[in-house]
This record gives structure tokens, C-alpha cells and sequence, in this order.
């Protein structure tokens, strides 16, 4: 067969589709549906069969998805939101992320002990510990018309730690590029402080440019123009292309003063698209002899972040003075992971510095996501029912 | 749409069709903004200060602001303003559509249909609010 990007990538997203529709049928969780999708066109499968080659192509399709997503997280909330939010929401966001940080990335050094790349690949999959899943939080507390101090209290830690997810991959990337201490710090400094100026540039720029513009059907190319401008700027000047994003979203929406409706919702609407081309890629690469040889790593993986997020947001509730029911269950509420996981995993397949173990990355975490799609959004459920916030009438519904 | 309302210019409609416009403050909370909506039978706010538009806000965004529990999906976006629920200011689009007094009336209805605006705002010349023009009223008289 011949090899050409639209059609591998039109394979993996017309099988992504139909499968997807199975998964509405059969109230399955969509996402597992798409990797499954992509897995069918990996190598060991059909891929292997027609020979269908995933070029470099992906990687600069990732990146630009990537993006968009960073700009969308950026543009979702204003500084006077985020005071708002409340030290409970930022206080346990810090605890579950360290926590799951801190208790991966030395469980899977002390696993690895003894092989190349140790710290690296620790790093890498610690820094991924860090994201959630909202949309499966947010379907679990809607199917069960959950509320209270920890509904409200895992709304915001969800919606803020994909942020704070990004900002470290950021963070990790920049540092993997120096060669000794103070390049890495003067490199990691050039990285994230560009990064920021040349967003915010950026962002105020599409923000005057759209108050010229009449016509709304314009907001969106004028939107995609702007990351993708910033994308390649920021690839010239290295600087980190995420923080770009997020730095241009951030501030465009804070210039544009509003709600967010028309720079925004346009690219919104393009982020089941984003998910889709994750998943079917990540599906895509997964590699059975690289899967058998590191099952036990997914095993230590899923299990350290979960109990780092337990222990992470207890002692953050502790010293918040958190209501009892946050402490206790918040940990065990935040345990999905989907999206942003995966792509920022996907990215690191066509890094440099990632050359040799970015494939383990990737297959680590996604099988783990499978594993949280179907156990996360029971144990989400569990702790909500725990702390009282759904009653046994809506369960037993 | 009938001759008339053809040759009719918006001052002289708003003169033929005084309608009450909804005002409101940049700190109002939603909830309030939804009740004078409601409570004037109109679609569109326009949030004021220093009898200057800032900005419009429609009915069915605050709407899906205030119930945000009904929807089964958020976007990030969404969930931060579930969480810390915005105000009048911080929802409102500042680029909003509208009208002068000498303009004709059969010119700002394609204005009203592309950007989804029932309730269009008439500034004066010195950019003050001085009325709205319904969608529905000029649809009714037009088919009478």
C-alpha cells in the first residue's frame, strides 16, 4: 500500500469514528475506543500488514495539537477567576500534583535503577502524572447530580491541573536541552520567559486585530493564524511552544475583555478532533514487545500517582484546614487521566532527547489510561458517594 | 418586509416602538440579569457605564452560565467560570453589534440574523444607548 499522510491519517480517523459510534452504543468510554481505533493500524496489526509507515508527520500534527489545547487552557480563565477559585482549590491542585509527581518519579527510579535514561524516563512519566481528566469528572458528577464542598472542590483542581500539568512538561523540556547547571538554567530561563513575552505579544496582538473584525466567521482563522505563528516563532527562538500557546490565550482573552465566546469557542469545537488525533496516534504506536516488556512499569505507574494524589492532597487539605470530606476523598476523586496525558506523551516520540525511550513513554501511559477510563471514573463515584454527595437513589437510578 | 418599515429609519421606528432596554452594571451577578431579561421580556443586555456600552450579553450565555450543572460536557473554560461564576463584565463580548438613528431599518436586519441579536442596541452620535431594536416586532409589523 502506498504510504502517504492523508491516508494513514484518514484511516486512523475514519476507524476512530466507527468506533467511537460503538462506543455510544454500548455506553463504553470513547477514548479507550479511539486508541483501540489507532491500535488496530499499529504495527503489530494492520500497519504491520499494509504497511502503513507513521512519518514525521505526526509529530508536527501532535505539536499543533498540542497547542491548540494550551491555548484553550490558557484562554479559560481570567486572573480575577483564579483568585476567586480559593486557596482550598489551589492548595490541593499543588498537593495532588506534587504528590503524584514526587511519589512517581521515585517509584519508577528506584524500578529502573541501573538503566540508561533512568531519570529521564521518572521525569517524564512524573510530570505526566500531573494531569487529570475533566471530561470524565465532570460526566460522573452529571450522571449523578453530585454537589457539595467536594464536587465544587474537584471541579477546580480538574480544570487547573491540566495548566499546571503543561507549565511542568514545559518546565521538563527546557531542562532536558542544557548541557551543564547553568545552561540548563540560562536555556530553561530563554525557554519559559520567551515563551511568556512572545505569547503575551501575541495574544495582545489577535486581541487588537479582533476588535477591528466585524465579520465572526473570521475568529477562527485569525486564531489558528495566531498559534501557529506563535508555534514557529517559538520554535526559532526556543522557546517552549506550549507556554507560547498558553501565554497567548491567557492574554488575548485578558485584552479582549470578555467572556471568551468568540476567541475561544471557535477552537473549541476543534478539541474532540484534537482528542481523536491523540488517541488514534497513540494507539498507533503502541509496540507489543515495548508493552510486555514494561507492564510492570504501567502497573507501578498507575498505582504510585494514584496513592501520590491521595497523599498529596491530604496533607495540602491539611494545611488548608480543608473541609474533612475533601481531605479524605479528594485524592481518590482526581484519579482519571485522558488527553492532555497523552498527547504531551506523544510529543516526546519525535524529541530529540527523547529519541531512545519516548516509545516506552508513550505505551506506559497508554495503557494506563485505559486502565483509569474504565477504574477511574468508579473511583471518582466512590469518593463522591463517600462524602455524601450523591445519594444511593441516584445510584441505584 | 412591507414598504413601509422599508422607508422607515431606526429613530423613527424607535419613536413608533419605544422599548424599555436592559441596562446593567459591569459587577451585576447573572442571576439578576436573567430576572430583568425576563422581567422586560427581552433577549439581549447591554452592560453600562458612564453611559457607555461596554458590552452585549445574550440570554441563552447566561443561561448556560447559571445552569452549567445541566450540561453533561464543560470545557475548561466552563468549568472555571462553574466554579468562580463570572459577572456582567467578564462574560460580556465587547464586540457587539449595533445601530444608528439614520440608518434604515430593512439594512440592520442582516446585522440582527449574523451576529444572533433579537434585541439590537441604537447608539446616539455621542455613542450613548438611547434604545433596542426587536427582532420580533420588526418581523410582526412586516407580515401584518
Amino acid at each position: 500500500m502506498t504510504e502517504t499522510l492523508f491516508l494513514s491519517l484518514g484511516l486512523l480517523l475514519v476507524t476512530g469514528l466507527l468506533f467511537s459510534l460503538v462506543a455510544a452504543r454500548f455506553r463504553l468510554p470513547r477514548i479507550a475506543l479511539y486508541a483501540l481505533a489507532g491500535l488496530l493500524w499499529s504495527q503489530d496489526l494492520l500497519g504491520g500488514v499494509f504497511n502503513l509507515q507513521l512519518g514525521n508527520w505526526s509529530a508536527a500534527l501532535t505539536d499543533t495539537a498540542l497547542a491548540l489545547i494550551a491555548y484553550l487552557i490558557g484562554g479559560s480563565v481570567t486572573a480575577r477567576q483564579l483568585k476567586r477559585l480559593g486557596s482550598t482549590i489551589v492548595f490541593c491542585t499543588a498537593g495532588e500534583v506534587l504528590g503524584a509527581a514526587l511519589l512517581v518519579f521515585v517509584a519508577v527510579l528506584l524500578f529502573l535503577q541501573g538503566l540508561p535514561e533512568v531519570i529521564l524516563v521518572s521525569a517524564a512519566l512524573a510530570v505526566l502524572a500531573a494531569s487529570t481528566a475533566p471530561a470524565a469528572t465532570v460526566a460522573v458528577i452529571h450522571e449523578y447530580q453530585s454537589h457539595g464542598p467536594l464536587t465544587t472542590t474537584l471541579l477546580g483542581v480538574v480544570a487547573l491541573d491540566d495548566a499546571v500539568g503543561i507549565i511542568l512538561f514545559s518546565l521538563l523540556l527546557a531542562v532536558t536541552t542544557g548541557d551543564s547547571m547553568s545552561s540548563v538554567i540560562s536555556m530553561a530561563g530563554i525557554e519559559i520567559g520567551g515563551a511568556l513575552m512572545l505569547g503575551a505579544v501575541l495574544g495582545w496582538s489577535l486581541a487588537f486585530f479582533g476588535h477591528l473584525v466585524k465579520n465572526p466567521l473570521f475568529f477562527l482563522p485569525m486564531v489558528l493564524s495566531a498559534i501557529l505563528l506563535g508555534q514557529g516563532l517559538a520554535e526559532i527562538w526556543h522557546c517552549s511552544p506550549l507556554l507560547t500557546a498558553m501565554s497567548l490565550g491567557f492574554v488575548a482573552r485578558a485584552t479582549f475583555k470578555s467572556g471568551g465566546e468568540r476567541l475561544l469557542a471557535p477552537v473549541e469545537y476543534l478539541e474532540e478532533l484534537v482528542f481523536l488525533v491523540f488517541f488514534t496516534l497513540a494507539g498507533a504506536h503502541f509496540d507489543l514487545s515495548v508493552m510486555l516488556g514494561g507492564i510492570e512499569l504501567v502497573l507501578i505507574y498507575v498505582l504510585a500517582r494514584v496513592l501520590g494524589k491521595m497523599a498529596g492532597t491530604n496533607v495540602a487539605a491539611r494545611v488548608i484546614h480543608a473541609p474533612d470530606n475533601v481531605r479524605r476523598y479528594l485524592g481518590l476523586a482526581v484519579v482519571p487521566q485522558a488527553g492532555i496525558a497523552i498527547g504531551l506523551a506523544l510529543s516526546l516520540v519525535n524529541h530529540p532527547v527523547f529519541a531512545d525511550s519516548g516509545l516506552l513513554i508513550v505505551n506506559v501511559i497508554l495503557a494506563s489510561t485505559v486502565i483509569y477510563e474504565l477504574l477511574g471514573p468508579l473511583a471518582t463515584r466512590y469518593a463522591l458517594q463517600q462524602a455524601g454527595e450523591i445519594s444511593r437513589s441516584q445510584i441505584d437510578e | 418586509m412591507s414598504e413601509r418599515i422599508i422607508e422607515q429609519s431606526v429613530g423613527e421606528w424607535l419613536q413608533e416602538h419605544p422599548t424599555e432596554m436592559v441596562l446593567v452594571a459591569p459587577d451585576m451577578p447573572l442571576l439578576e440579569i436573567v430576572r430583568a431579561l425576563l422581567n422586560k421580556d427581552a433577549r439581549d443586555a447591554y452592560v453600562v457605564e458612564n453611559e457607555r456600552v461596554l458590552g452585549h450579553l445574550g440570554f441563552n450565555n447566561l443561561v448556560n452560565h447559571l445552569f452549567t450543572q445541566e450540561r453533561p460536557v464543560h470545557s475548561h473554560r466552563q468549568l472555571f467560570a462553574r466554579v468562580a461564576l463570572p459577572n456582567a463584565a467578564e462574560l460580556m463580548d465587547p464586540h457587539f453589534a449595533y445601530c444608528r438613528e439614520d440608518e434604515r431599518i430593512n439594512r440592520i436586519l442582516h446585522r440582527q440574523l449574523q451576529c444572533d441579536v433579537s434585541d439590537l442596541v441604537v447608539l446616539a452620535s455621542d455613542n450613548t444607548p438611547i434604545g433596542v431594536i426587536k427582532l420580533t416586532e420588526v418581523v410582526r409589523e412586516s407580515l401584518q
